[in-house]
């Protein structure tokens, strides 16, 4: 067994235990923070997957500035643990959780997988002869980087030009959300 | 010949020294200060006087706001760093392609300016 | 003894990538622990030069005074040993792991920096940059952005309201300028074709501009290079941008409960984080660990007649490591120089600066850039 499968089954099995260590602990600082731990942790199997790319944008982007988010907001309300006893299940909740829990399973076996996504298989897990319709497999020979620009600037062109449509969505509706009347709380500046 | 070991091996050896280092200064500075607690020394600092009031005070909406349109425009940044790796190869397509990607966010732009988003802050 | 030997040859051989990854490691923090005590000294009497006034010149070894050079030796010997105390409101865990955090970036992010070209040593061609992934200088973007969890944990596990307050403006502050950062680098990302920083070296050695000038990114993207600069001393929290941590307003603001060895945690970061960014603004924009005019395959074909092929290597090499920190001495004289000069940035000058300012100007450089880059190379 070589170096890079033992430390993606280490990597794989500490990020599962961290989800769950996260969503035990009685500050929301510090689950904040074991998140960033499990995010990281994906970004490093990422990586040894190949996707170099995803493993770089996974940091900067994701354990970068959205748990930044995650961490200003925590840190903004700075409410002490006492205010954030949970009230109890409802029935509703317990059912939700349980169709999560049964997604999960399904989305981690083949079967499911199938069943759910398909066309996943396609997208870049299989040479381009295979995909023809792919003007370049993420995997192929070369920089991951520029495979994966070529990918999203060529095929997925629309996906592309829609995503500045939604990102501009969400900055209208941050500006809104936070400029609300009554919204400031402004103790300081 | 060129040795090839996985890129991400350097990356977790520097990791791990990186913290021997760290922590090692941590644990060195325990083990080698003197221990003499005394209350005025442990207590909340506020330019000597006595603290006023709780450290838990409810802030301002300004940093989420900071922190959202980080968020968005970072994800920008990411994207244009994706097409500018391929410039030469879209060439005007891609050009053309990433202006109007940058036009709709700079129109996003101007109204978090004019609404004042960016303000006081 | 010559058993072993042979064996040790032998064993140094069939691993060379793992040996060699060590040893630029080990080069890249010995670099990196050097500078925070050299830059203490350099600041103290850079300062006192500015204000017409000595600085530090008593501390000395064995009777040697040396300008105050033993100065560093002694702060780092007074810090190790002063009384290190948790105190009884803060929260514990992320008090001692907050200075741990951006010390521990710092030194990760170092490790993207190129030191040289390459060595080959016993027919092996050993890169000289500690970490190089696809993803070339987006590695050290993101070891940055970890870093600013250093300062949000610091000032909120304080419990101290201004503690909480400094640390979470410090923070906004840095992820405010990391955007204009990200976005001032795109039009070099195109102008050379490559993320990777050796690449950018090479590139800027391959041809002239214009015939004479040396083709730098300072003469390809003036603008680039201003807005990185400006945005660099935001991300390190220095002057004129350091209001997080100034010592006016918010007395240390996120550091106020931090003392001896902790708080010189924060500054070994803070360092680091200054030499990594320009080391990263002279591989970008002033050619990195190459002369200008003459490129290192130059000097190794000049070498290689006296001393053999491969130390002929490990000369230029050294060569290339002293041009690096050379340029980046230079960047480093003026974060100093910029300290004692310019007076400090109100906190929401400061983010008007990073949003309004720098934000739009990059964004349109870029577009210009853009334009020109097209029409220069594609018709």
């Amino acid at each position: 067994m070589d170096l890079s499968l033992l430390s993606f089954i280490v990597m794989g099995v500490a990020a599962v235990l961290l989800s769950a260590v996260m969503i035990t602990r009685r500050w929301p600082v510090s689950a904040a923070m074991v998140l960033i731990g499990v995010m990281t942790l994906l970004a490093g199997m990422f990586g040894l997957l190949d996707a170099h790319f995803a493993a770089a944008a996974q940091i900067i982007v994701y354990a970068g500035a959205i748990m930044v988010v995650f961490v200003f907001v925590i840190m903004l309300l700075n409410l002490p643990p006492e205010e954030l006893r949970y009230g109890g299940v409802t029935v509703g909740e317990m059912i939700l959780s349980g169709l999560g829990v049964v997604v999960a399973l399904l989305l981690g076996t083949k079967v499911g997988r199938g069943f759910l996504t398909t066309g996943i298989e396609q997208l870049g897990l299989q040479s381009s002869e295979s995909a023809p319709h792919l003007h370049r497999s993420v995997f192929a020979e070369g920089e991951n980087v520029k495979n994966v620009a070529a990918s999203l600037f060529v095929d997925y062109l629309w996906a592309f030009e829609l995503i500045s449509f939604l990102i501009l969505a969400a900055v209208i509706g941050a500006v809104v959300i936070s400029k609300k009347k009554g919204a400031e709380h402004a103790n300081a500046a | 010949m060129t040795a090839s070991i996985n890129p991400y091996l350097p990356i977790l050896i520097a990791f791990a020294l990186g913290l021997l280092i760290a922590g090692g200064a941590t644990i060195a500075s325990f083990l080698l200060g003197p221990k003499k607690p005394n209350p005025a020394k442990l207590d909340v600092y506020e330019c000597g006087v006595t603290p006023v009031g709780t450290a838990r005070q409810r802030l301002s909406v300004k940093f989420y706001l900071t922190a959202i349109l980080f968020i968005l425009f970072d994800i920008e940044t990411i994207f244009l760093y994706l097409w500018a790796v391929l410039f030469d190869e879209l060439k005007w397509f891609g050009i053309i392609e990433v202006a109007l990607f940058v036009g709709t966010l700079i129109v996003g732009y101007i109204y978090i300016l004019r609404r004042g988003a960016l303000n006081w802050d | 003894m010559d058993a072993t030997a042979g064996a040790l040859v032998q064993f140094l051989d069939s691993n060379v990538g793992l040996v060699s990854t060590i040893g630029k490691i080990a080069i890249a923090l010995v670099i990196a622990l050097q500078v925070a005590p050299i830059m203490v000294w350099v600041e103290r009497r850079q300062a006192a030069f500015i204000q017409r006034r000595i600085g530090p010149n008593r501390v000395g070894l064995f009777g040697f005074k040396l300008f105050g050079l033993g100065q560093p030796l002694a702060d780092t010997i007074k810090l190790l040993f002063k009384e290190d105390f948790v105190p009884k409101h803060v929260n514990r865990f992320f008090y001692i792991l907050a200075p741990i955090v951006p010390a521990v970036m710092g030194l990760l992010a170092i490790q993207g920096i190129p030191l040289g070209k390459e060595i080959v040593v016993a027919g092996h061609t050993i890169n000289l940059q500690p970490v190089s992934v696809n993803a070339g200088f987006l590695y050290l973007f993101a070891m940055s952005a970890l870093g600013v969890y250093g300062v949000a944990l610091a000032g909120w596990s304080s419990n101290n309201k201004y503690a909480l307050l400094g640390g979470l403006r410090a923070s906004a502050q840095m992820i405010s300028y990391e955007l204009a950062m990200g976005l001032a680098l795109l039009p070099m990302v195109f102008l050379y074709g490559t993320l990777d920083l050796q690449g950018m070296v090479a590139a800027q050695t391959d041809s002239l501009l214009f015939g004479f000038l040396p083709n730098w990114g300072i003469f390809l993207s003036p603008i680039s290079f201003v807005i990185f600069v400006v945005t660099m001393f935001a991300e390190t929290n220095r002057l004129p941008f350091d209001l997080a941590e100034g010592e006016a307003e918010l007395v240390a603001g996120f550091l106020v409960e931090y003392g001896s060895m902790r708080w010189s945690l924060f500054f070994l970061g803070e360092y680091a984080m200054m030499f990594t960014l320009s080391a990263l603004t002279t591989c970008v924009f002033l050619g990195g660990y190459e002369i200008p005019y003459l490129p290192q395959s130059q000097i190794i074909a000049m070498l290689t007649p006296i001393v053999s092929a491969e130390p002929a290597t490990w000369i230029t090499a050294l060569i290339g490591l002293g041009v690096l920190i050379a340029k980046v001495a230079i960047f480093m004289f003026l974060f100093v120089q910029v300290r004692f000069t310019l007076p400090r940035f109100r906190y929401d000058q400061l983010m008007r600066v990073g949003w309004v300012y720098m934000l739009p100007v990059a964004l349109v450089n870029l577009v210009v850039m853009a334009l020109i880059v097209g029409i220069l190379r594609l018709t």
